[in-house]
């Protein structure tokens, strides 16, 4: 089968087909998640009026569920800019179609894992003063707190994303400028920057471009390094793991890759346009998303080795009673979603699936998530003063926060699809046979 | 002032002079009048600095306080330094005077029954038109213990109207062990017990650390006791079905069945007498008469102990040194307490414990100690119509009385009941007429009690409310009734004079009077104790038809509660949250079962069940435990209240399953009683609220995360936790221990961090210059340090109280806590081990009072991101609580989990905002918060020494926890200084410092190991 099928013609006309007035079923979508995001903030709301204790978590249980999907969505940002700048430095040609949504994704993962902190602070109000400028009250940040290495880290991980997704909408942009009128063209004007595709931008544009890819993938490994430091610098034992830096940065590849495979399976379908993302992409994903599930089983293995190895008595008592305690449903989910369902992925045909694939990454977000849950709660749960253990169970409030999340994200993404080309218009015209010719036989770059 | 009178007025109308009614002297009570912000202080007072009023309370028991106040309020109640039996320590229960002055039950204007609220004047007029027409006949007073002055305005008050009697009434009393001191040595007292150099105590179940008599100075003498000195300690078994916060101390704990402690004390009395060198031939004689047919066997199998290890005790009282005996709780015993304490005394006599430890000179006389037999006396009066006028005042017979005796509808028959109160209780509540009166720290009075202790009561501030002192209004209605019965128109003149006549020997008058408010009374050694004769008149045949109760299916054996006592204080939160040291429960009562027994009667912890006795019963939820006899249930005294407000009206009320009858010791009969149990069927209930899970719901498994069996701590590097130590007394003879290096050298950094010195990835900040090219290092002239003697340590929770009244810690309530939020900055960790002996229960309990160890190594620090948290140069882990922005990433990474986080804003019941102490900074909801050593302490120490020009002397910083410490389990001090008591205690052999082997955070804290005695003294 022809890996690309599609016309130089038909590209502009069927991608910014999905820009059109939209009807009552993506009418209806954005309402939902609008009122999710309506809820979870009341929800913080009323968090910030009454204090924490409205959450679940307790002494000695600091960190629960905000936390986690702090943790869940930055690693739901790794996909993208894996897929744009990684897999641009290797010339992987499947990545044209699916770059754009992935990158988006990642932006609007990003911005919802930045309101996490915020939220999970007990005084919101002042989470500023965790920004180090000078100021007359002459206080300053603590540099050896690795939430402040995270402060630095997201943000600089927001901004290149940012950076570079916008160079790489330019061309886009101004295509659609040339066909917009009034107010949306003097927008897409502007976000355009004057594109006029001569060949001197180009020049500019495929130099910068690359350029910013090169930028942008040393951040794709350190940003969630930085996170997991959050834990692994910590002497609490279940987090104090030298492991954990590339440990979570496969984690957060394989969630990232998870929730572009979740996205996109329902987006082709809706907008038709299976012609442009075909299972030969998700295929590659899914050999992506078994590569990094077994980096993260693998993980699980040697926390548990290094456990068993290290004698340490109370790093030993965590990893038994992560297993087999009260914390133990929130483990076997993590294992049986992680380890266990990605293994159909290892064959070509479930990956070329894509029902299957659909299911098969629901599966894996929700154990992503839960991956973080249990590091993050069963280790506080249970650590070195046994008359000090306690249990943690999230609250509504907290849950409301976590569907507001998920609503926030999926608002900015369908009003992502709506305003921009959610595939690469130009970069699809790369890998697609040149206009006025005859047909070239691409090489399929599977590999 | 909303209504036209005032306290003032009410007095005037009552017959005294207006011109008189205002008191003038130094003291507190020379205030304005009514509340009204500083804006000019009153001559001698310095804003913000507190002044101390020497008093005592009706919690205090027979000790004595120190009331801090600042700026005319009253913060804090602290233990009176110079009192004999405090010396400075103060039980929990007794801090929280504050909170009964401050709370939100106090009476706020006259009422009539039924709620309705009067003026004063009608009030008045009310109690005259009562009094008028009953003058002649019955007027009765039920007042609680009183001493001296107080008791006599209340006697002439009583005896002008007529016939009645006044009749002091106290739930909890010892009127057995009063009659048995009557008839085995002609002594109708409570012997003051002197247990500091003692080398083997026995105990029959006396809660002597907890509630049962002067517990400050026994739990100070328990503590020397038990502390190794010389290499040398004291054993101490407890005999008790039930092992309470007491026998969680034990050595040993013999869990006997319930009614059997009895016959262990004729038999152990048989064995001793036999050889003992402390009776004479005619004495031996009558012992033996006494404790004839009352054999060691027949103990064995009344109590279920081994005979072997009743012998053992036996042998062990013979040659002890210099053994003691405390009796039993009379609630535990019941109907067998006067013949118990008559054994106990009799054992004391035996082992030669009569006069130096078992003290008659320095007792407390019979006419402190109420028996019931007076409230059963008036409640038959009552039932009669013999009662005119019934005033009550301190009493909350309502409460506390056995259900059977249906005070309610008893007090019904009564012509006009008045009750004189400062709080809401059930009496209140059912009484004609509610006349608010002083609390006990607005009020003048004194206290009577063991001999050479007379406590003078002083108020510390003008009153919270418009109300007058019970005894003014009193001596008002006499001399309105028959003028010049008082010559002073006021208690506190009264009191005065009388003080002075009765005390001042020397003639010194106002001199005197003045030292005495000083001391917070007259405090004499009483006569050197001597050993006493047997009484002749001690029957012999008294034994002969005794008839141990007889445990059936299930006993109930109820203790009286350290936090509550006979529930007075349930509406307090700090009493409520304080948790109660063998479970954990807060806010509530739980019904505690072994697991066997749990198991027979198919009930889970939680389950709410009804336990009957006879025709009562109460509801409760149940609470498994490893630390009761198979067979045996047990409750606490103090809840199911009615009428404290619905916040504090949690679980079920002991007293109901009392019955009216009198003991032979004159008490309403108590003890060991039949009951059974049936599910309610009432949805589960979380008893536990603490959030202790390995010890809440699973109290019966190990802890540390060891097989059964193994002791809580072995040495370090083991496959122990270590955050909880203890070694054998065989092994710290022969300087065991791992701390044992150059002792008594001063500190240095490899005094004071002797293991990690080379391997410390941070710097030693001992040694750190802070300045490049000068000699300064990091800490120069201060390093706090604590150390806190786990043998001392008994587990009663006085610091964590203090910690809350000194430190402005909000009370949470039952559901916060539950969630686990408590806000106690020290908590006292308890663990316990257990293993089951055949059918026998042996248990090993530990407890650690556990605060922020002011790391010098502190995880917290490094990852707060906005360095709220850092290290001082002063050693303290020092907390801004203005710049926390509430990560909580330094409570999850602080090893000890003792960082309190502000779920909400603080509440505070009542006016419990006046007593917060304005030292220490208020928190608001998101911010962190913990222990600083009680940083403005040393700060205030240090402002003190800076204008003296000096350093802060060894001793002169007191932590508010180590204050109240009854046992002295804590030190603080200087570790810079070589000198200074912490610095010798946390170079002891056995000094360890929690989990730094393991984690190596360097704690400020050293903990003494406990020295237990070998494993050969548990089997």
């Amino acid at each position: 089968m022809k890996e690309i099928n599609f016309n130089y013609k038909d590209i502009n006309r069927d991608i910014l087909r999905t820009l059109e007035k939209p009807g009552l079923t993506y009418l209806l979508l954005v309402a939902f998640v609008v009122a999710g995001v309506i809820f979870g903030g009341y929800c913080w709301g009323l968090q910030l009026v009454k204090g924490m204790g409205v959450a679940g978590l307790n002494h000695p249980v600091g960190w629960g569920v905000y936390i986690t999907d702090f943790v869940f969505w930055v690693g739901i940002g790794h996909a993208g800019t894996l897929i744009s700048a990684i897999l641009f430095l290797f010339r992987a040609r499947w990545r044209n179609a699916i770059f754009r949504s992935a990158e988006a994704m990642t932006i609007f993962a990003v911005m919802t894992a930045g309101l996490f902190p915020v939220i999970h602070v007990g005084r919101a109000w002042v989470a500023w003063w965790l920004i180090p400028y000078p100021n007359q009250r002459e206080l300053w940040v603590n540099f050896r707190s690795p939430l402040l290495w995270d402060v630095f880290a997201v943000s600089t991980y927001f901004s290149v994303s940012v950076l570079f997704f916008s160079l790489g909408l330019m061309p886009d942009v101004a295509l659609i400028r040339d066909k917009a009128k009034g107010l949306r063209r003097q927008i897409y004007r502007f976000i355009g920057l004057g594109w006029s595709g001569s060949t001197e931008q180009w020049r500019h544009y495929m130099a910068g471009y690359g350029f910013l890819a090169a930028l942008a993938t040393p951040l794709v490994l350190s940003v969630h390094s930085v996170v997991s430091w959050d834990f692994a610098v910590s002497i609490v034992p279940g987090w104090h793991s030298t492991i954990f830096a590339p440990y979570f940065v496969a984690g957060a590849v394989f969630s990232g890759m998870a929730m572009v495979v979740t996205i996109l399976i329902p987006f082709r379908k809706i907008f038709s346009i299976e012609k442009y993302l075909t299972p030969w992409h998700f295929d590659n994903m899914g050999k992506l998303i078994v590569l990094t599930s077994t980096i993260v089983s693998y993980a699980y293995v040697t926390e548990y080795f290094i456990a068993y190895y290290g004698d340490d008595p109370f790093e030993q008592f965590i990893f038994w009673e992560r297993t087999f305690g009260h914390y133990a449903i929130p483990f076997w989910l993590m294992i049986f979603c992680n380890c266990i369902i990605p293994i159909p992925l290892w064959f070509t045909k479930v990956r070329r699936h894509l029902p299957t694939f659909f299911v098969l990454s629901l599966f894996i977000n929700v154990g992503m998530w839960f991956e973080r849950f249990n590091i993050i709660v069963s280790s506080l749960a249970q650590d070195y003063d046994p008359f000090a253990w306690g249990w943690y169970i999230p609250t509504w409030v907290e849950m409301g926060i976590t569907l507001g999340s998920f609503c926030w994200f999926f608002m900015w993404f369908l009003l992502f699809i709506k305003y921009f080309p959610a595939m690469a218009i130009t970069e699809m015209k790369e890998i697609s046979d040149p206009p006025m010719k005859g047909h070239v036989d691409h090489q399929m770059e599977v590999a | 002032m909303t209504s036209g009178m005032k306290r003032r007025d009410f007095l005037t109308l009552m017959g005294m002079s207006g011109a008189a009614a205002t008191m003038s002297c130094g003291d507190a009570t020379s205030y304005e009048e009514t509340w009204k912000p500083w804006v000019r202080p009153h001559d001698g007072m310095i804003p913000y600095v507190p002044q101390y009023y020497a008093t005592s309370s009706r919690e205090a028991g027979d000790g004595g306080m120190w009331i801090k106040v600042v700026d005319g309020r009253a913060i804090k109640a602290e233990g009176n330094p110079n009192h004999p039996i405090n010396s400075g320590g103060l039980n929990a229960r007794s801090q929280s005077v504050l909170q009964g002055l401050y709370g939100s039950g106090r009476i706020k204007a006259p009422r009539l029954k039924g709620g309705k609220e009067i003026s004063w004047f009608e009030a008045r007029n009310l109690l005259k038109s009562k009094l008028d027409a009953a003058k002649g006949k019955h007027v009765h007073a039920l007042t609680d213990v009183m001493a001296g002055a107080n008791l006599e305005v209340w006697s002439s008050f009583v005896g002008l109207m007529g016939e009645g009697r006044v009749t002091q009434y106290q739930a909890f009393n010892h009127a057995p062990l009063v009659m048995a001191g009557e008839r085995v040595f002609g002594q109708a007292k409570v012997p003051m017990f002197h247990i500091a150099d003692t080398d083997l105590i026995v105990g029959f179940g006396a809660q002597f650390l907890e509630s049962w008599g002067p517990v400050e100075k026994l739990s100070r003498e328990f503590g020397n006791a038990v502390a190794p000195e010389n290499g040398l300690r004291a054993k101490f078994v407890q005999i008790e079905p039930k092992r309470t916060g007491t026998g969680a101390n034990a050595d040993q704990w013999l869990a006997v069945i319930p009614g059997s402690e009895t016959a262990i004390a004729l038999a152990l009395l048989g064995e001793v007498s036999a050889h003992s060198a402390n009776l004479t031939s005619d004495e031996k004689s009558l012992v033996s008469q006494i404790t004839k047919g009352w054999t060691l066997d027949r103990a064995s199998e009344l109590s279920g102990i081994k005979r072997e290890k009743l012998q053992q005790l036996a042998d062990e009282l013979s040659h002890a040194k210099s053994a003691v005996v405390l009796p039993g709780e009379d609630l535990v015993l019941g109907h067998d307490a006067l013949k118990n304490h008559v054994a106990v005394l009799l054992l004391n006599k035996a082992v030669g414990a009569i006069g130096p430890r078992v003290d008659y000179a320095g007792g407390k006389s019979i006419e402190y100690v109420p028996s019931h037999e007076g409230i059963a006396k008036l409640l038959t009066d009552m039932s009669a119509r013999k009662v005119e006028v019934l005033i009550t005042k301190d009493v909350n017979p309502a409460y506390s009385l056995p259900a059977d005796c249906d005070f309610p509808k008893v007090l019904t028959q009564v012509g006009f009941s008045v009750a004189f109160a400062d709080t809401e209780n059930e009496t209140t509540a059912l009484a004609d007429l509610v006349i608010p009166v002083t609390h006990d720290l607005e009020s003048w009075g004194e206290f009577g009690g063991y001999e050479g202790i007379r406590n003078l009561q002083q108020p510390v501030m003008t009153t919270r409310f418009e109300a007058p002192q019970a005894e003014d209004v009193l001596m008002a209605l006499c001399n309105e009734y028959a003028p010049d019965t008082f010559a002073e128109t006021n208690f506190r003149d009264y009191l005065k004079r009388r003080w002075l006549e009765r005390f001042d020997q020397a003639g010194v008058g106002e001199a005197m009077w003045t030292e005495c408010l000083k001391n917070g009374g007259l405090f004499a050694a009483p006569e050197l104790s001597t050993d006493i004769a047997i009484s002749a008149n001690l029957a012999a045949d008294s034994n002969v038809d005794y008839h141990p109760y007889r445990a059936g299916a299930l006993s109930l054996v109820i203790n009286e509660s350290l936090r509550f006592g006979d529930g007075k204080t349930a509406n307090r939160g700090w009493m409520q949250e304080l948790p109660d040291a063998m479970t954990g429960v807060v806010w509530g009562s739980w019904l505690e079962i072994s697991e066997t027994t749990a198991k027979a009667n198919t009930v889970e912890t939680g389950d709410v069940v009804d336990v009957r006795a006879g025709n009562v019963s109460v509801e409760l939820p149940v609470f498994i435990s490893s630390t009761i006899r198979d067979g045996v249930v047990a409750m606490a005294t103090g809840q199911g209240h009615t009428h404290y407000g619905d916040v504090y009206h949690r679980g079920a009320n002991a007293f109901a399953l009392i019955t009216q009858d009198l003991t032979e010791g004159g008490q309403f009969a108590a003890g060991p009683m039949a009951v059974s149990l049936n599910k309610s069927g009432k949805p589960r209930e979380k008893v536990v609220t603490t959030h202790v899970p390995g010890l809440g719901d699973r109290i019966s498994q190990p802890l540390t995360g060891q097989v059964e069996g193994v002791p809580i701590s072995g040495e370090p590097g083991s496959r122990d936790r270590d955050v909880y130590q203890s070694m054998s007394l065989n092994d710290y003879q022969h300087g065991g221990g791992d701390h044992g290096h150059g002792h008594h050298s001063g500190p240095s950094a490899e005094s004071l961090f002797p293991v990690h010195v080379d391997t410390d990835f941070y710097p030693d900040r001992s040694d750190t210059k802070v300045f490049k090219d000068r000699e300064e290092t990091f800490y120069d002239d201060y390093k706090w340090e604590m150390s806190v003697d786990l043998n001392r340590c008994n587990g009663c929770g006085a610091c964590v109280t203090a910690c809350y009244a000194e430190n402005n810690l909000p009370v949470m309530g039952k559901d916060q806590v539950g969630k686990g939020r408590e806000m106690a900055w020290v908590r006292v960790n308890r663990y316990v081990q257990f293993h089951r002996d055949g059918d026998e229960i042996r248990s090993e309990v530990a407890f650690m009072p556990m605060m922020c160890q002011q790391c010098g190594n502190a995880p917290c620090e490094s990852v707060c991101p906005s360095l709220a948290t850092y290290h001082n140069r002063e050693g303290l882990n020092a907390m801004v609580y203005n710049r926390c922005v509430g990560t909580r990433y330094c409570a999850n990474n602080c090893t000890y989990k003792v960082r309190r986080f502000n779920w909400f804003d603080p509440e505070f019941d009542g006016d419990m905002n006046w007593a917060l102490n304005p030292s220490v900074s208020a928190r608001k909801r998101g911010v962190m918060e913990k222990c600083t050593f009680c940083s403005h302490r040393i700060r205030d120490a240090k402002d003190v020494a800076r204008d003296e020009g000096r350093k802060v002397r060894d001793g002169e910083v007191k932590t508010a926890c180590q204050q109240a410490c009854p046992a002295n389990a804590i030190e603080f001090g200087n570790a810079m200084d070589e000198q200074a008591i912490v610095t010798h205690k946390s170079h002891e052999a056995h000094a360890y410092r929690s989990l730094d082997d393991h984690i190596h955070t360097k704690p400020a804290i050293s903990y003494l190991k406990k020295i237990t005695l070998s494993n050969k003294a548990h089997s």
